[in-house]
């Protein structure tokens, strides 16, 4: 995949709003304050201004595309891995990730089954409950009736 | 400007720069015992004994002192991919406690750390299996029909599908920072999983469950200047306080302590929320049921955090809209994902009130004010 090329103007545009921040922080700057002091407030600038732009970067389709491009290389990487070692375990007799896989999948399917099985089983116990509930009440009624 | 003042300015400077370099040799005398500090530091506070276990799950119940008798019991349900104790940190930063003091019969989730035997394990699994029991064990513990649930980030995503799904069962939602509507793209997070950035089915087949550091690394991503430059700066800078050393030790420990989620419970939260957006549209599937966030008619307690970088307000904000509740409401607390939980000023300002409001809806035959 073709990475597109990062765009000037961002770049631009955090340095001018970097260089803004910092001629006012410099403007506040007074002889008495403490050194330490118009430090800490220039390089609270500096990270800001650093911080905005990197978020805008990590928006940017450029950043997007790298995160995908790496991603997909150590998925790709990851799977040979994966492959390699289940040869190698099935080359010597053993039982690798896949076959275990395999296991929990029909065990899975074994217990959707039962659990179908089961709600099929409750649907029928209700319908049952509710019929045997109509024909009590219709033997009531005509007793009921006739006194 | 007269030789005097001159002379004055450059003692000033001289007095400052003299401090700094005092300030300095403090925090350089201090760096051997920073390590044997670390290690001191405690996880929880509020005193709490495992009441049920399954699997990797433990049920923790915090010790009350006092109460409320016949008072519905709260539950709380957190996130998979974090340690459940950001919830107890320690004391002044506990949400907890502010329930386990106003009274409440307090559990808390525990959910354990998977490993890759548990990658089966779907959303399914975690909302009808676990949670399910958990409620049902706590309900036939306590004898009280419905118990109170509190969801914190992703555990709130959980409590809200296990509400609409089991709406009998709950007598009161709170959800905290809860990922609802992911239409959203204002959070990174929500960009980068888009499906045209991030294949997750290729994920998940590669590496089973989603590693603790793949996680570690996005959520530092989200801030990365503050997180890998300001943070550490402003820890060299008040590193000879040492109240800020232990609440920075505690914090950093609980941000660093990342657990794997189960493969295919994140391959489902990331397909169907954050790239299909199905809980909104009433077509989240869990297992053999779909949500419909409509069957929730019980009080709800919106809470997010405005600043939150992690869960965007717009990403829950949307949650009240979408239930049949006429008891809801909603706070924005100016704090961030984490501050939200364990910040200063939610201690003080907000905790008490969702205790209070919680509370009012908990007592037997007890009305809520209007």
């Amino acid at each position: 995949m073709e990475i597109p090329p990062p765009d000037p103007s961002q770049l631009m545009q955090m340095w001018l709003e970097f260089a803004t921040k910092m001629s006012s922080a410099a403007g506040n700057v007074s002889p008495d304050s403490p050194p330490s002091e118009a430090a800490k407030q220039m390089r609270s600038f500096f990270l800001q201004s650093l911080g905005q732009y990197t978020e805008q970067y990590m928006r940017s389709p450029q950043y997007l595309a790298l995160v995908k491009q790496s991603m997909d290389n150590s998925v790709a990487f990851r799977q040979q891995l994966n492959d390699f070692m289940a040869q190698l375990r099935h080359a010597t007799g053993g039982l690798a990730r896949p076959d275990v896989d395999c296991v929990l999948m029909a065990i899975r399917r074994c217990e959707t089954r039962t659990l179908d099985k089961l709600d099929e089983l409750t649907n029928q116990l209700n319908n049952l409950e509710s019929r045997l509930d109509a024909l009590e009440a219709g033997n009531t009624q005509p007793a009921e009736a006739s006194k | 400007m007269t030789v005097s003042n001159a002379a004055g300015i450059w003692e000033n400077w001289l007095d400052k720069s003299l401090e700094e370099s005092v300030a300095t040799a403090k925090r350089v005398s201090r760096m051997p015992f920073l390590w044997t500090h670390a290690q001191r530091v405690k996880k929880g506070t509020t005193p709490s004994e495992a009441v049920y276990e399954e699997d990797r799950l433990k049920l923790l119940h915090y010790k009350s002192a006092a109460t409320v008798p016949g008072a519905t019991p709260l539950v709380f349900v957190f996130a998979l991919v974090n340690r459940p104790y950001i919830l107890d940190l320690k004391e002044g930063k506990s949400v907890v406690s502010h329930f386990v003091n106003k009274g409440f019969d307090t559990y808390l989730i525990d959910w354990g750390v998977p490993t890759d035997a548990d990658r089966q394990l779907s959303l399914d699994d975690y909302i009808n299996g676990y949670l399910l029991n958990v409620v049902n064990y706590v309900r036939e513990r306590t004898g009280s029909e419905k118990v109170n649930l509190l969801g914190y980030c992703m555990g709130g995503t959980m409590s809200s599908m296990f509400t609409a799904l089991h709406p009998k069962m709950v007598k009161n939602l709170v959800l905290m920072a809860a990922g609802i509507d992911f239409s959203t793209r204002d959070g990174l997070l929500n960009l980068w999983s888009d499906a045209n950035n991030f294949d997750v089915d290729k994920f998940v087949d590669a590496f089973g469950n989603c590693p603790a550091e793949f996680l570690q690394s996005a959520f530092l991503m989200l801030k990365p200047i503050a997180n890998l430059i300001e943070k550490p700066v402003n820890f060299y800078e008040k590193m000879g306080d040492p109240d800020f050393v232990d609440d920075y030790f505690t914090m950093e420990g609980w941000l660093n302590d990342n657990v794997p989620v189960a493969g295919e419970t994140y391959r489902e939260f990331v397909k169907y929320l954050y790239q299909q957006n199905r809980l909104v549209k009433g077509t989240m599937p869990i297992g053999r049921h779909v949500v419909d966030l409509k069957n929730i008619t019980c009080p709800v307690l919106n809470i997010m955090a405005t600043k939150d970088d992690l869960v965007p307000c717009g990403q829950s904000l949307p949650f009240n809209d979408l239930v049949s509740s006429t008891d809801r409401k909603t706070i924005q607390f100016p704090a961030g994902h984490i501050g939200l939980a364990v910040g200063g000023k939610s201690q003080k300002e907000l905790w008490p009130n969702v205790a209070e409001w919680l509370m009012e809806r908990s007592k037997p035959k007890g009305k809520p004010k209007t």
